[in-house]
């Protein structure tokens, strides 16, 4: 019984650690949806600078 | 204009008025023992079969024929097809309009329906496809009602608001493109997570692109439908434009249909060679697949064909209304009739009456807002006081 | 300089997995070079169905644990193993009775319950995150968050989540925990620690594999060769061995071995690749118009002025063909006139000499 206590314990240091694809992906779609906001973003800010110089 | 006085007075128009009486009353009455009673009181659905006509049809089908708005904005605005400028605002408006009924059917089908929220301002489950959905339909309805707003802001004078709102048209038309395109090709990929659940025949790694390049023919047909609903209906509200473009909106509108649903039959078939499926058409589902192939999909993309070559516009009326019938029977096959296909017929769901009575009751109420907004607003002419362009 | 090459590369390495660990917050690795095997020292529950007997225990055991609603019909009641049944709201677990047919094994017997999945699909299918995998192996719900969507119900490959349909405003999701809340105090799960039989164990997954082929190998003829769950789409915690196949106890053999995220992310990671290229494309198009608009506009333009200018030059040639006629008729008019005055000049020096 005892043992079961401390190894519950030691496997939550390592929880900083990515085990399954599952929450790889989490992790990794996370920043994902960030950049999806961000490129929606400064696309739309880099088109009106691209076509800034456009007289019409 | 004295012909509709007449008309609003004619005994079909107040019948209409009498069956949409009845079935907002039923709705109601369904809606307050959907909050009382909970799921069980007014739908068939179990633990087997979690999703039932409000996700297979109100929100498969209704996603879809709303496409209309951005296959139009786009076509107007980004491929420059000029000539079919009267058709955007009916178009965007039947997009708002199916996108607000969208999510208030969901509020009937989801148990907590305030916390539709929770996916964005509590916990983000960026692995899954409801999330990229929820997140494209929230935002898609934002630019639908932008781009909306220039007529209702037309309709109450506000011309400083309306002159800002007209300058974002290119944006909110490039932004509705992305967001339909990953919204709607995601509400297929929400079953690419249940291969043992759904038919192989309708299971299919290409299931994301088969709901995009459905939805652009859903979307197309849908405007030819309504153009000429509204034309029935709404003919005095319409401008001297609107109905001299009317015809070439058919025309174009139809051959464009035509050539998607080549392309789409092609991928189709492409799709059962690529998993190996071609036994399974010998089988019942089969026979079922097939129908649906031939008859939704290769069918109407002939008789578009031919409606196009021998400017039929009836018949491109026609064939418009029988492929937004396909569109409904492929939708309705992916979330109902052939999913849960592995089990046994006493497991299986049919909607229960109720919630047909909600089904309907949400299009009756769409048709409603839409009738209201047309007779008011500059939808199917141009306000005098400001010339598109 | 005393900073050798090799040091400064150990500085950026440092830095760049100090940079790089500070902005996403953990430790991940490259997905190409890294499988994930799950939890390594995760828990599992292996069930033997040939040892099951089917009285019903687990069922108990586990509404005692977790305070379930009391069952329709009492727990000692072994009729109701004449139906099929599956979890729903307020039961996580159910045993089935299934007849094999199969001489000398005949009636067998299975517990279903949440297989605790390796890689969860209702996780991966829930769009507020509200299933978490913990490193005990156990699939824990968060019913804080739940929306209610279902799609949970929809994703799960073995239907095990249940929904409590007939609560109007606050309906949550239920399913078996692996019993998260005792197994982190030490404590065996309610099922396993009821077991008569000891047709549940619970135990490390990796050893429960090791027991499960041990029995396999002992006892040939007593279990079909195959451990289910280990495999099945991506592997679960709770595995299940048999003597006959297990299609004939209900247990789909044609899931394969793919799991949920496997099965989306090509689909989701499409979803920058269009975000990132339509604007592209889109605005490609729409300046390709633009253009194609102004050409023709500056060709309309230009047809315009050269039929002006062309209109201007038939103005001109016209023009001086009028000049030249009006001074045609102008030197007529004159030469007529000339010629009249001559005649009259001439007429009247003749009339002079005639009158004087
Ligand atoms: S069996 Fe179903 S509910 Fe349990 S972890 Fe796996 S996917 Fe989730
Ligand atoms: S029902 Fe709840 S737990 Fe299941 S997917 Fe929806 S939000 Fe997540
Ligand atoms: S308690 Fe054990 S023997 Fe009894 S039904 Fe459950 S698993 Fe089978």
């Amino acid at each position: 019984m005892k043992t079961r206590i401390i190894r519950s314990t030691d496997q939550m240091e390592k929880t900083m650690e990515i085990h399954t694809l599952h929450d790889f992906f989490s992790h990794t779609k996370g920043i994902i949806y960030i950049l999806i906001i961000a490129i929606l973003i400064g696309m739309t800010v880099f088109w009106k600078f691209l076509t800034g110089g456009d007289e019409d | 204009m004295s012909d509709t006085t007449a008309h609003v007075g004619s005994p079909r128009y107040s019948a209409f008025n009498v069956i949409a009486g009845i079935i907002l009353a039923l709705g109601l009455v369904v809606t307050v023992l959907r909050f009382s009673g909970g799921l069980s009181s007014v739908t068939n659905l179990d633990d087997y079969n979690p999703w039932g006509i409000w996700i297979g049809f109100d929100l498969m089908v209704g996603v879809a024929l709303a496409a209309g708005g951005y296959v139009t904005s786009a076509a107007v605005y980004i491929f420059g097809m000029k000539k079919f400028h009267s058709a955007v605002r009916p178009a965007v408006l039947t997009g708002f309009l199916g996108y607000t009924l969208v999510v208030i059917a969901l509020h009937y089908d989801v148990g907590r329906p305030w916390r539709l929220p929770y996916p964005f301002i509590m916990q983000q489950g960026t692995t899954s496809l409801l999330f990229e959905v929820a997140a494209c339909v929230a935002l898609y309805l934002t630019v639908l009602f932008l781009e909306f707003s220039p007529a209702a802001l037309e309709w109450l004078g506000l011309e400083r608001a309306r002159n800002w709102a007209v300058k974002l048209t290119l944006v909110l038309t490039i932004f509705g493109v992305i967001l339909s395109t990953l919204h709607q090709s995601s509400l297929g990929a929400l079953f690419l997570i249940a291969p043992s659940k759904l038919h192989p025949l309708w299971y299919s790694p290409f299931i994301p692109l088969y709901f995009f390049v459905s939805s652009v023919i859903a979307g197309l047909s849908m405007v030819i439908c309504e153009s000429s609903m509204s034309y029935k209906y709404f003919k005095d509200k319409m401008d001297d434009t609107h109905m001299k473009e009317k015809e070439s909106v058919t025309l174009g509108f139809g051959k464009a249909a035509s050539l998607v649903l080549a392309g789409y039959f092609v991928i189709k078939v492409i799709g059962i060679a690529s998993d190996n499926n071609w036994s399974l058409l010998a089988t019942g589902y089969g026979a079922w697949y097939l129908v649906e192939l031939l008859g939704f999909v290769a069918l109407p993309c002939f008789l578009y064909a031919v409606g196009v070559r021998e400017k039929n516009i009836t018949l491109i009326k026609w064939t418009a209304a029988w492929t937004v019938l396909g569109i409904v029977v492929n939708r309705l096959n992916v979330s109902w009739i052939a999913f849960n296909y592995h089990l046994p017929s006493s497991e299986r769901y049919f909607p229960h009456i109720a919630e047909i009575v909600i089904s309907i009751f949400l299009v009756t109420v769409g048709i409603l807002i839409f009738r209201y907004i047309v007779t008011r607003m500059p939808i199917l002419y141009e306000d005098p006081d400001y010339p598109q362009h | 300089m005393s900073i050798s090459r090799r040091q400064f590369l150990g500085w950026l390495g440092a830095a760049g997995t100090a940079g790089a660990g500070a902005a996403v917050g953990k430790k991940a690795h490259a997905a190409a070079s890294k499988r994930f095997e799950g939890y390594p020292d995760s828990d599992g529950v292996l069930f033997d169905s040939t040892r099951c007997i089917g009285c019903r225990k687990c069922e108990e055991g586990c509404q005692k644990v977790n305070e379930l609603p009391e069952p329709d019909r009492p727990f000692d009641d072994l009729t109701v193993l004449e139906i099929k049944r599956r979890t729903r709201a307020g039961v996580y677990t159910v045993v089935n009775k299934y007849d094999t047919g199969e001489n000398g094994k005949g009636t067998v017997f299975r517990k279903i319950q949440c297989n605790h999945c390796l890689e969860p699909a209702c996780a991966s299918a829930c769009f507020v995150a509200a299933f978490t995998k913990t490193p005990t192996g156990a699939v824990t719900y968060d019913e804080s968050v739940c929306v209610g969507c279902r799609y949970c119900m929809i994703a799960c490959p073995f239907e095990i989540p249940t929904y409590e349909y007939d609560q109007p405003l606050t309906p949550k999701i239920e399913k078996c925990t692996m019993c998260y809340p005792r197994i982190t105090q030490g404590l065996l799960p309610g099922c396993v620690e009821i077991c008569p039989v000891e047709a549940l164990s619970f135990g490390k997954r990796k050893d429960l594999l090791r027991e499960a082929r041990d029995r396999i190998q002992k006892h040939p003829k007593r279990y079909v060769d195959h451990i289910y769950g280990e495999k099945e789409m991506g592997g679960t915690n709770w595995l299940y061995l048999s003597g006959v196949e297990f299609e004939k106890m209900g247990m789909r053999e044609d899931l394969g071995t793919t799991s949920a995220p496997e099965l989306t992310h090509g689909a989701l990671s499409i979803v920058p690749m269009v975000v990132g290229l339509w604007p592209v494309l889109l605005t490609g198009v729409y300046a390709i118009n633009k253009r194609k608009e102004k050409i023709n506009r500056e060709e309309k333009e230009r047809a315009v002025a050269e039929a002006l200018g062309k209109a201007n030059a038939e103005a001109q040639a016209k023009l001086s063909q009028t000049m030249e006629k009006a001074e045609n008729d102008k030197k007529t008019e004159i030469d007529t006139a000339v010629k009249k005055a001559l005649e009259e000049a001439a007429k009247k020096e003749s009339d002079d000499k005639e009158t004087s």
